[in-house]
């Protein structure tokens, strides 16, 4: 459920960038204080392992599809919250750059979507309570589970909330939603699944891995950061289901309607776009304002835009093959 | 995501154009991103000119084509998933390019058009900078020290992991095992636990060389920003304004077309 | 001077595995000490447990006249160099010059004192020509060699080895052992290559089963035959002559 940078408006993408800049800072800055570099070295292993882990599919019987162990979950299993946190980050950073999976812009979403979520909310406050509840394998399962489900329904949420900011998709969001949610239900069981195994395997071999990270006491003000933006999120979220829920099909109509969405700047129809580009296209050239307004004058636009476009792109290439050789002759 | 594209892409390791500071691609990048994204819904060829960006990069650094479709390939169904509902519920129908066709479809169209215009560049970027060229620019950005050294450490290992994995999985396949949800455990549990021994002798070897915290001392000189940086910067950026604020396509094409008839 | 002691030191690994049984013995000051064994007969974990990576069960192990505190543990890492069996364990930063650097860095050591310190590593490793390379492209043997010039760029008072020659081909296992020669370095060895124990070492201990079979002068029982099979070992090739 990465958000591609194609996806989001830059608002919404700036807003979530300052959102997971904050958390990061946060995060760091609370590690830093507590001066314990005893596992650093565990957390580049393990968010290396992590992304080694997703690139084994397990194949899911009856269904043809594959799934994968989840991210979050068990690198907060293993790190705490802060450095699963930062794991997470360095994690999606990667695939942004190096996979094509989310992007430079949409990096703030996905680090709230699939970090912030799992590692804050889901661990701390689904995973530990129901590992402590019920003992032993079957609490960490059950946990695992759970908060693997919780933490992937909470995320795939924001994706839709910030698709829909952002102006993107004209299917009615009810249904969105709907599509969403059950579609990551399903993987988030796979996947807490798949993570529950993978802990229990370790559990039964090194019992004291597990407890040592679990009786880590959590900082007072990384609860407070937490807090604050888990009523934010849980604040948005509200209004936003409000509104989805008060106009079936109004999508971000209505969202512009109310908060005013200031990044969609442009008009809307496309007959009023096209005068809008001809007014443009006309005041440089004053010459050509005189032109008939037929109906192959579009035909026109289309030619100079077409042939335009080539140009610029050909100028593009040669530009930088010229400065390629220019280089490589110094 | 496919493990593949991890150690057989050039894109990997290796920073090929000392020419540019990753610093500077990366403003650059965003600058680009963010102008493409700020196009209307409805806005398609209008946006074209900015993958002269891409391209400039892209040829001047020498990456390869295929690598990058590949990977666009890997991510393009989400994209998809979002926006093909478009042309379903966004029916208003209307002229374009001389044909009929309703909103959504133009709608749609201009997503995948971002998602064309978006990817490349990042991949590019990426390519030209190259992984340490990021994790040094990371360094020099002020980022803390923790997600600093947690970058290098992922740099390091990724790759050592990913050939781990992959001859876990082909040892077990090449002996017909199958890879279900079922047996995660006895894949992954192994691995895991090699990967938490492994991470305590990287502990103890950080330790016996001094480790304090600070993974990657940063240099004075990697901060540096040239002129010619500096210039190549101010370029694309009133470029990308210029895109955004004219109708390029139509001006440069009317002006030859103007020319030539 | 007794720089290590160990004494009566049992572990045995959380699956079970009993790795070393009530073993005792120490490292003086000056010596250079080899370790050889059959495979899974502890060498490595006894490494790792003097480096403080492992905790014993059982016993104690005391570093110059001081059981290992975690202030301790921490000055014995500053002055001791270890070389893992899997060099990947020890080669973090992206280019060779920069790790062999990341040591004396952290020992604050001013730029031009680090430079000198990294180039005369990598002179005595004699990999200068790898220096601006990727630790992941280097050959096994290589990476053996870079992470040794990590060590000795840091000046440690005693070096702990493991399998420091395996992957070398024969010109860079002879100038290794020349350098571990040279050193004034305490070191312990812990290897298959018993002709560099009969090379460089003083003293040799002999490991099966994770207990000490034997503790002496090189070369004593490297040359008996039936003891170093009991043990599954062969005698060195230097002491046999192949063709007789
Ligand atoms: N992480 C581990 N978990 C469980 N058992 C282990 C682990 N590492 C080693 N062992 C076991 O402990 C025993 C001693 O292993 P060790 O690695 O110390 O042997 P070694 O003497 O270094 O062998 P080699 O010459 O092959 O390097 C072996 O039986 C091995 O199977
Ligand atoms: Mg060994």
């Amino acid at each position: 459920m990465h958000m591609a940078d194609a996806l989001v408006s830059p608002a919404v993408g700036g807003v979530f960038w300052v959102v997971s800049a904050y958390l990061t800072a946060k995060s760091s800055a609370v590690l830093k204080k507590s001066d314990d570099t005893g596992k650093t070295a565990l957390m580049g292993v393990l968010a290396a392992f992590v992304f080694a882990s997703q690139m084994i599919n397990f194949s899911i019987p009856g269904t043809g599809s594959s799934g994968h162990i989840g991210g979050g979950l068990l690198l907060s299993i293993f790190l705490g919250p802060e450095r699963a946190f930062l794991s997470m980050v360095s994690i999606l950073a990667v695939q942004a750059f190096f996979f094509a999976d989310g992007g430079l812009l949409a990096l703030g979403c996905n680090i709230f979507n699939m970090g912030f979520f799992p590692c804050f909310i889901a661990y701390p406050f689904i995973y530990i309570k129901l590992s402590e509840r019920i003992d032993g394998t079957k609490g960490i399962f059950w946990g695992a589970v759970i908060a693997s489900i919780a933490g992937l329904i909470m995320g795939a949420f924001f994706v839709v909330l910030q698709t829909a900011f952002s102006g993107i998709t004209s299917l009615p969001l009810n249904m969105f939603m709907l599509l969403m949610l059950l579609i990551h239900f399903a993987i988030g069981a796979v996947e807490g699944f798949a993570t529950a195994m993978a802990v229990i395997y370790v559990y039964s071999k090194m019992p004291g891995v597990l407890t040592e990270s679990k009786t880590e006491n959590r900082h007072k003000e990384m609860k407070r950061a937490v807090a604050v933006f888990a009523l934010l999120a849980l604040m948005t979220g509200g209004l936003f289901s409000f509104y989805a829920s008060s106009s079936p099909d109004g999508l971000e109509w209505s969202i512009e309607g109310v908060a005013g969405t200031a990044e969609i700047e442009a008009p809307r129809s496309l007959p009023h776009s096209f005068s809008a580009l001809i007014h443009e296209r006309f005041a440089p050239l004053p010459d050509y304002a005189f032109k008939n307004k037929a109906a192959s004058e579009n035909m026109g636009t289309t030619v100079s835009g077409v042939v335009g476009s080539i140009i610029t792109l050909a100028i593009a290439l040669a530009l930088g093959m010229f400065f390629r050789k220019r280089n490589g002759r110094q | 995501m496919r493990l593949k594209d991890l150690y057989r892409t050039e894109i990997y390791d290796e920073s090929r154009g000392p020419f540019f500071s990753p610093l500077v691609l990366l403003a650059v990048t965003f600058v680009y991103t963010v102008a493409v994204v700020s196009f209307d819904r409805y806005q398609t060829f209008r946006m074209l000119p900015l993958a002269a960006y891409p391209i400039f990069i892209g040829s001047f650094a020498r990456v390869s084509g295929r690598d990058i479709f590949r990977k666009m390939l890997t991510v393009l169904p989400f994209v998809i998933f979002i926006g093909i509902w478009n042309p379903f519920f966004d029916t208003t129908r209307t002229e374009y390019l001389g044909i009929m066709i309703s909103m959504g479809w133009i709608s749609f169209f201009s997503l995948i058009l971002k998602f064309l215009l978006i990817v490349p560049a990042t991949l590019i970027m990426v390519a030209a900078t190259g992984f340490d060229g990021l994790c040094r620019t990371a360094a020099s950005l002020g980022l803390p020290d923790v997600l600093v050294t947690q970058f290098f450490l992922l740099q390091r290992y990724i790759r050592l992991l990913a050939e781990e994995t992959h001859n876990i999985v082909r040892a077990r396949v090449f002996r017909g095992g199958k890879i279900t949800v079922a047996n995660a455990g006895n894949i992954c549990g192994p691995l895991l636990l090699r990967c938490l021994s492994r991470s305590e002798r990287i502990h103890s070897a950080l330790m016996c060389r001094g480790f304090g915290g600070q993974l990657y001392h940063k240099h004075r000189r990697e901060n540096r920003i040239s002129v010619h940086d500096l210039i190549f910067v101010l370029t694309w950026v009133l470029f990308f304004s210029m895109v955004r604020i004219f109708d390029m396509p139509v001006l440069i094409g009317d002006l030859i077309v103007g020319c030539v008839f | 001077m007794k720089v290590f002691e160990i004494e009566n030191i049992c572990y045995s690994y959380p699956d079970g595995t009993k790795a070393l049984n009530d073993l005792s013995f120490s490292v003086y000051e000056g010596e250079i000490l080899g370790i050889a064994g059959a495979n899974g007969s502890g060498k490595s974990t006894l490494l790792m447990l003097m480096m403080g990576c492992l905790s014993p069960l059982h016993g104690k192990i005391i570093y110059e006249g001081e059981k290992l505190s975690k202030q301790k543990l921490m000055i014995m890492r500053r002055e001791t160099g270890i070389l893992f069996q899997d060099p990947d364990d020890q080669l973090f930063l992206p280019t060779v010059w920069e790790d062999v650097a990341f040591g004396p860095r952290n020992l604050g050591l001013t730029e031009e004192e680090v430079a000198l310190r990294v180039n005369s590593a990598l002179r005595d490793t004699g990999i200068e020509a790898l220096a601006n390379k990727a630790p992941w492209k280097l050959s096994g043997g290589e990476k053996t060699l870079a992470a040794l010039a990590g060590l000795f760029a840091m000046r440690p008072k005693t070096l702990l080895l493991d399998e420091p020659t395996s992957g070398l081909d024969p010109k860079s296992r002879r100038e290794l052992i020349n350098i571990i020669g040279r050193t004034k370095n305490t070191a312990v060895i812990a290897t298959h290559d018993l002709d560099m124990v009969m090379d460089v070492c003083q003293r040799v201990v002999i490991m099966k089963n994770g207990t000490i079979e034997s503790d002496g002068k090189v070369p004593g029982v490297l040359t008996d035959r039936e003891f170093m099979a009991s043990c599954g070992l062969e005698i060195p090739l230097s002491l046999t002559s192949r063709f007789s």
